[in-house]
């Protein structure tokens, strides 16, 4: 299904050890890589973008693998003396410590762990370190970052995450001006929605799960940007359900 | 009703086969990904009445813990006959023919997959044979590549696979039981797009002097099985944008 999109962009849907190019100088990103002798073969099954000389191919399927500096939601699963552990959607847990999360020194004579986090809740946070096959770290240091509360979580495959956002962030804006409901997405696979009322998290919930499926349609904005006009008329007028 | 020895044995001098197709044709293939929702990876594949459900989870952590390697993912194959798959009931206890298959079959996928990049962790596949009538190796293989990439597991290339046998001098491609008890087998798995094999067994009596023929037909006919995965694989999505318009 080799379609060309807009001039010299092409996308096509790849496979594992399909032949992408041969030889020649190419910038290769994503799930591909060179070979020994020169040909540029996809590793995942994903969505091929070649623009002139660059390659890109988008995976469409995979699990979560943190990189240091993601969004992340995690949901405390455990705890010791000093830190959490988040569940955040990879083989290991992430540990946040206390201090990272309080931003100040944490006095182990004088408070406790569950006075701040309990089994259950959940945290926005920003993968601090990562150390391959161990606990990742994840902070809140940073403004915007720690605990969520009320609203809705929403699960998806962690691969499609980028198109949740959009280009610029413009289909999560989209959302966001269309709803008016906070939104926050972690790289993981998790979003966090609270809106004013629960058909409307329902709503978006409903038009993530479209985005997921259809992250490799072309004319995704659109068409989500017209379910979600229609889904907030209906619920204006109480006719959703 | 499974043919007699004889009439198979019959028909295999005269060059024909029990249900009708040429010696070098494989039966009938069809191919599924994404049949199970909650694992990560799911394929099921048909070689004429074989038929083989495959699921992938992972990667996860390794267990037992001890087994985990620092510097690759452990792949874990369980390859398991359903009761309800043979003419009699197979116990459902793993029978040495299972741990075997499970130990083949993971070492025909292991060149595949780019394991150094899961390291401690660990990626399981289940086997399962809904119906056997010979080729369930085989189709094992077909189904868990498909699975695995479908699942997103970083791989270099599928890995395609088919048995060849060999009678009376004959040559014949994919064979189902009842040609399997009288021939030589000899299954076989590739990556196609590496040119590269990565299974080859043998058993029963055949002249050496034939064996490049049979991996060059075998070759042959895992490039067209090959062509389907890649199909199968991609028509998954290629449904989703038609039914957007």
């Amino acid at each position: 299904m080799a379609r060309r999109l807009r001039g010299a962009i092409t996308t096509r849907i790849v496979v594992p050890g399909e032949i992408i190019a041969q030889g020649g100088q190419y910038n290769v990103k994503g799930a591909a890589i060179v070979r020994a002798d020169g040909t540029i073969i996809a590793t995942r099954i994903g969505l091929l973008r070649m623009k002139g000389r660059d390659i890109n191919v988008v995976p469409l399927a995979g699990p979560y693998i943190p990189n240091r500096g993601d969004n992340v939601i995690g949901i405390v699963v455990d705890y010791s003396v000093v830190y959490w552990l988040l569940e955040i959607n990879y083989v290991w847990k992430a540990r946040l410590d206390a201090s990272d999360f309080l931003r100040r020194p944490f006095d182990t004579g004088k408070e406790r762990i569950t006075d701040y986090l309990k089994m259950g809740d959940v945290v926005y946070a920003k993968v601090a370190h990562v150390e391959r096959g161990m606990n990742p770290i994840v902070s809140c240091r940073e403004k915007g970052y720690g605990k969520l509360e009320g609203g809705r979580l929403i699960s998806i495959n962690p691969v499609k995450i980028p198109r949740v956002i959009g280009v610029k962030s413009s289909m999560l804006e989209t959302i966001k001006r269309i709803t008016k409901a906070e939104i926050k997405v972690g790289a993981n696979g998790i979003i966090w929605v609270r809106a004013e009322k629960p058909e409307i998290e329902e709503l978006i919930e409903l038009v993530i799960k479209k985005i997921e499926k259809e992250s490799h349609v072309s004319g995704l904005t659109k068409r989500i940007q017209n379910e979600l006009m229609v889904g907030m008329r209906k619920i204006q007028k109480g006719e959703w359900g | 009703m499974r043919p007699s020895r004889e009439e198979v044995e019959e028909l295999l001098r005269k060059g024909k086969r029990i249900d009708g197709r040429g010696l070098l044709d494989p039966r009938p293939i069809s191919m599924e990904v994404g049949v199970v929702e909650r694992a990560e990876g799911s394929a099921i594949v048909s070689m004429g009445k074989t038929r083989v459900l495959c699921v992938v989870r992972g990667p996860m952590e390794c267990v037992p813990s001890h087994l985990a390697d620092p510097e690759r993912a452990i792949l874990d194959v369980a390859y398991r006959m359903a009761t309800f798959s043979t003419e009699e009931r197979k116990s459902p206890s793993p029978s040495r023919r299972e741990i075997e298959l499970s130990k083949v079959i993971r070492e025909a996928l292991e060149p595949a997959i780019f394991l150094e990049e899961y390291p401690r962790m660990m990626i399981r596949v289940y086997c399962l044979v809904l119906q056997a009538d010979g080729g369930t190796r085989t189709a094992s293989i077909n189904a868990a590549s498909l699975a695995l990439a479908y699942a997103g597991i970083q791989m270099q290339d599928l890995v395609a696979s088919v048995a060849v046998g060999y009678y009376d001098g004959k040559i014949l491609v994919d064979l189902n039981a009842a040609e399997d008890d009288l021939c030589a087998d000899i299954p076989m798995a590739m990556m196609p797009a590496h040119n590269k094999i990565t299974l080859l067994q043998a058993d029963h009596i055949f002249p050496v002097d034939r064996i490049d023929e049979i991996i060059k037909v075998g070759v042959m006919t895992m490039r067209r099985i090959y062509e389907l995965q890649r199909d199968a694989l991609k028509k998954k999505y290629v449904e989703v944008a038609k039914s957007v318009g």
